[in-house]
């Protein structure tokens, strides 16, 4: 039996959200890309040291303010 | 701290003649053309003054960090806790960003980015071009904030293929 797959339709439109999820990203205030740099630095920060990766002593989320 | 303490450092460095000029450049100036990606360190590209001489010496950046208490981790210094990397232009690719970077603010503070399109080339620029190099480049291709017409004749004339 074959697996039901998804309609080019569905797909196309799953790639447009995600295309205007990017494009709402590039227009956020600086303030605000700043302030997820510093989420993402943390996920980062906690996967790579979770995996045992070698991080140089700099290599760490920042503690500051956005 | 604050991120805006860190780039007002960067206008003192400026204004206290140690640099004649810098851009910020690398994934933290994507943050301000595209979406942020993860990074740990803020690279500004940079002229030295000419009484510097002929050959780059980074001793006076250093200098000026210690006096301003400023601490140094290998090749970052870490202004306001942020780890900093000067890079003193190395091509005249990087001469050129540096001149044209676009002036921004941040809250109250002015800072200089290296334009998006000197920003790609950067990136695809000799030995530089790694994956994640290309990658990056490659999503501020799609960004369609980029002059096309002045990124082609960029590439053309540091002849850097896209």
């Amino acid at each position: 039996m074959s697996r039901a797959r998804p309609t080019p339709e569905l797909l196309a439109s799953l790639r447009d959200g995600k295309g205007e999820l990017h494009a709402a990203q590039r227009e956020l205030p600086l303030r605000e890309k700043v302030r997820q740099l510093l989420e993402l630095q943390k996920i980062d920060y906690a996967i790579r040291s979770a995996r045992g990766d070698a991080l140089e002593p700099w290599q760490k989320p920042w503690e500051i303010e956005p | 701290m604050s991120f805006e303490r860190a780039l007002g450092a960067l206008n003192e460095l400026k204004r206290d003649e140690v640099v004649s000029e810098y851009a910020i450049a690398g994934a933290l100036a994507l943050l301000f053309w595209i979406e942020p990606v993860a990074t740990y360190d803020l690279d500004v590209l940079v002229f030295l003054p000419e009484a510097s001489g002929p050959i780059v010496s980074l001793a006076p950046i250093y200098r000026w960090a210690e006096r301003h208490g400023y601490r140094t981790d290998k090749e970052h210094i870490i202004v306001e806790s942020l780890p900093v990397q000067f890079v003193p232009a190395h091509s005249a690719l990087a001469d050129e960003a540096i001149e044209t970077a676009a002036e921004l603010s941040y809250g109250n503070t002015r800072t200089r980015v290296v334009r998006p399109e000197y920003l790609i080339l950067l990136y695809l620029e000799g030995s530089a071009a790694t994956l994640k190099r290309r990658e990056r480049a490659a999503a501020l291709r799609e960004s369609g904030k980029i002059d096309d017409a002045l990124l082609h004749a960029l590439a053309q004339r540091f002849k850097i293929r896209l």
